[in-house]
């Protein structure tokens, strides 16, 4: 099942018993080693199908079958000491709609945190991924752009995929880099339509940002 | 509506430590005594000019430089002032708001209360209308302390600015006399200056005793000449204005699709766009002082511009940062034939709405080919200092639409096959004008503020507070005054062909020097900042850290500090003259003698040859 991690955390994970209280979450897998210990993916059992909105929320599970109830999920500290997995992904970001100071900087920590890993940037937002226009990141790429403004390192565009044939391209350019991963960096258009590729794509993990 | 000038305010946190900030004063205005040396008499610095400058001010001009030097400095025939009896000191904002206008008040309040704290500094409120109706403000440290290097003019704030007609001097004089002022210290540009000169030689006609100092304070860094370096606020405004340009560059370089034409404040020169142009690294900016030297029209700047544009296209570029002087509309020379006919007719009463009735053929052909907002604006009327109302004359509006209609043009022609020519207009004037000023405007203003108390000390009347050795930090600033009739010239300009007339005696705001290192520096790098894209981002304005001490770059490349070179070369004669004395060897009198003839014709060879310069102009 494809797996989705906002990177809004429930407040309620921040409670130190929550947090420890490990039969309330099932791990995943292993990020690597942060500053405070191993961090871990973490998933409640519990899923989300049960809706207030008893309306919407069946409209919205028909449109995502496979993306709608899954549980949320947060990064927790753990307690143990079990060696980070060393895992080699194939992850691409993209920069989506209008630029915004500080998205340099999420490039720069997935990068930072992604050691080891291969990290492509599209080039000139959702049609570099339609067209595979791509650069692979590098520290000496990445330099220049640390706590920079703008857009530029990879350049932004407003296009979007939702077309059969865009959304072939977009599978194409997907298989040709044998993708692991796709981060979306941008705002409501863009990360609605990063929710339509994650549920057309039946592989990897999306991250919204 | 008075008590609003002056009042204590509130301050952000930034605010507050700024105005807790003291400038540094260099060596030789530290302490109570300062040395005043007296150099040569000035000359205008066409010698055409001097004639007509002399029987303009016939009791201020001619009269020597002066230097302030620290109390010990070794220097035959100073002059040592030690007695500093109470004074009266008028100060008035003339011209436009600049940042660090308010530093001049507090740095002429803290030398007259160090010298005597009997001493008086009267603020006169609202500019030059407080003068003439004689509304004062005493300046104490409390009303200072919320105002000391913060930006604007709200201390005193400012009016029309000018002191000219014979009305409006009889009343400064009439307040110089009923407030018996020692002093009346007049803060702006050109042409407050200039009105300040004028000010000064009809106080000598009237035998009133106030002395008359004006203070170099402009943001448009056009009050330039072989005295003064630069202005109070020109600082600033780069500055604030380059890290917005460079933000817009970064925009432009993200999307890649929108081209920004930006129009920035800096009246008829273009000394703030080419400063900002080297900070900031746009691609393309357009001085006046070219499209005046080159006589071009609105439709060759439009197809340069459209030239560059379709060469960034064929690289695949869509994107792009052009600045524009706000002077620029009136370098063009058919415009600036229009804008006079339009502003003879406004003076005649002529209605705005019959105007285009009256014009010339060709101007009125002109005034048609012009879409509808720009002539609008065209009939604004002119500013008090007889120019158009440039910051409201959307240059940039004008161009990005004579440029689209090129492209179309070209489009159907088949010689531009790019994308679609998007662009966007900002004008950026007053934004950086508000701003707190820099380090460098905060120091300058203050030690300016000094000077002026030294000029009304020493005695001195008609006299600019200068500094020179900028460049260098504050313990190298070099002090002294240079009499303002001495910065005139002489412009020559008769719509007639044939006609002589001959023009009064002015400051005239100093163009970019389409010879100096500081164009020169854009020229060789105007071909890579057109198409490498490489925009520069100096952040905003610094108070701490390595941009808090960053100079303006025209300021930095340019050989300056003529007072400094002309104190140089006195102290050289003075030691020729000590050497080669009757009853010295027959050898060194052969010697110097031979020197001194080369010298001589080569430097009178160069005067004529810059006459002749001049002259072909």
């Amino acid at each position: 099942m494809p797996v989705c991690v906002s990177s809004s955390a429930p407040s309620k994970v921040l409670d130190p018993e929550v947090a420890v209280n490990k039969e309330e979450y099932q791990v995943f897998e292993e990020l690597g080693r942060g500053r405070f210990g191993t961090v871990f993916h973490c998933f409640q059992h519990r899923g989300l199908r049960l809706h207030q909105n008893g309306g919407l929320g069946e409209e919205i599970a028909k449109l995502f079958p496979n993306l709608f109830g899954q549980p949320s999920a947060a990064l927790v500290l753990s307690d143990s000491h079990v060696p980070p997995v060393n895992q080699k992904l194939k992850i691409s970001v993209v920069l989506s709609g209008g630029q915004a100071p500080g998205g340099h900087n999420v490039i720069s920590g997935i990068f930072d945190l992604a050691e080891g890993s291969t990290l492509y940037g599209f080039r000139g937002g959702p049609a570099g991924i339609k067209k595979c226009k791509y650069v692979e990141l590098t520290s000496d790429y990445i330099y220049p752009y640390r706590n920079q403004g703008g857009f530029d390192m990879i350049r932004s565009g407003r296009d979007k995929i939702e077309t059969p044939e865009q959304f072939k391209q977009a599978e194409e350019t997907v298989q040709k880099l044998d993708l692991e991963g796709l981060v979306v960096i941008g705002g409501d258009d863009s990360n609605t339509n990063a929710c339509l590729l994650a549920e057309h794509f039946n592989f990897g993990i999306i991250l919204f940002l | 509506m008075d008590s609003d000038y002056g009042i204590p305010r509130e301050l952000s946190d930034l605010q507050k430590i700024r105005s807790l900030y003291q400038p540094e004063l260099p060596p030789c205005l530290q302490g109570t005594t300062v040395r005043v040396e007296f150099g040569d008499a000035t000359t205008t610095a066409d010698p055409t000019d001097a004639l007509t400058v002399c029987r303009a001010f016939p009791n201020t001009y001619g009269h020597p430089l002066a230097h302030f030097l620290r109390a010990t400095a070794k220097v035959p025939d100073a002059q040592i002032i030690t007695e500093f009896p109470p004074i009266r000191v008028g100060i008035v904002f003339c011209g436009r708001q600049s940042p660090g206008g308010h530093n001049v008040i507090w740095g002429i309040h803290n030398a007259l209360k160090i010298h005597n704290p009997n001493s008086v500094l009267l603020g006169f409120l609202g500019g030059s209308e407080g003068l003439f109706a004689q509304k004062t403000l005493e300046i104490t440290d409390d009303i200072l302390s919320t105002y000391k290097n913060q930006g604007g003019y709200d201390l005193l704030g400012r009016t029309k600015d000018q002191i000219r007609t014979t009305e409006q001097v009889n009343a400064a004089l009439a307040a110089c006399n009923n407030l018996k002022l020692d002093g009346l210290v007049i803060i702006g540009g050109v042409t407050s200056n200039t009105d300040a000169a004028q000010l000064a030689e009809t106080f000598v006609v009237a035998k009133c005793p106030t002395k008359v100092v004006g203070v170099p304070v402009t943001l448009n860094g056009d009050l330039k000449n072989q005295f003064v370096e630069t202005n109070v606020g020109f600082d600033t405004i780069c500055k604030v204005n380059s890290q917005l340009i460079s933000n817009v560059c970064t925009d432009a370089l993200s999307a890649e699709k929108y081209y920004y034409f930006i129009r920035l404040m800096g009246r008829k020169a273009s000394h703030v766009a080419l400063e900002c142009t080297l900070q900031s690294h746009p691609n393309m900016v357009i001085l006046g002082e070219e499209v005046a030297a080159s006589k071009l029209t609105l439709s060759e700047i439009a197809k340069q511009i459209t030239d560059a544009i379709q060469a960034r296209a064929e690289q695949d570029k869509y994107h792009g940062v052009i600045l524009l002087p706000e002077g620029l509309i009136e370098s063009i020379p058919e415009v600036y034939a229009l804008l006079k006919e339009i502003h003879g007719l406004l003076r005649q009463g002529v209605e705005v709405d019959k105007i285009s009735s009256q014009l010339t053929p060709w101007a009125s052909a002109l005034f048609e080919f012009l879409p509808p907002f720009i002539r609008r604006q065209l009939l604004l009327y002119p500013e008090s200092d007889d120019s158009a109302q440039l910051s409201q004359i959307e240059t940039e509006k004008l161009l990005a639409y004579l440029v689209e209609v090129e492209i179309n043009k070209r489009l159907k022609e088949g010689t531009y096959k790019g994308k679609k020519f998007n662009a966007i207009c900002h004008f950026f004037g007053y934004q950086a004008r508000g701003s707190l000023p820099s380090k460098f405007d905060c120091d300058y203003a203050y030690v300016l503020g000094h000077i002026c108390y030294h000029i009304l000390a020493a005695g001195l009347n008609g006299y600019m507070a200068t500094l020179t050795n900028l460049k260098n930090p504050v313990n190298k600033w070099k002090c002294g005054a240079a009499p303002i009739a001495s910065m005139m010239t002489v412009k020559r300009w008769s719509p007639n062909p044939g006609a002589t007339s001959i023009g009064k005696p002015a400051i005239h705001p100093a163009t970019v020097d389409l010879r100096g290192k500081a164009y020169e520096l854009l020229r060789q790098k105007a071909q890579s900042f057109l198409m490498d894209d490489i925009y520069r981002n100096p952040g905003p304005l610094q108070f701490d850290g390595p941009g808090a001490d960053a100079k303006v770059i025209t300021l930095s490349v340019e050989d300056q500090d003529y007072m400094g070179r002309i104190k140089k070369l006195q102290e050289y004669l003075e030691q020729v003259r000590t050497i080669v004395k009757p009853g010295c060897p027959q050898e060194v009198l052969k010697a110097a003698l031979s020197v001194m003839a080369s010298v001589t014709e080569v430097l009178a060879a160069m005067s004529t040859s810059y006459t002749n310069t001049l002259a072909s102009l």
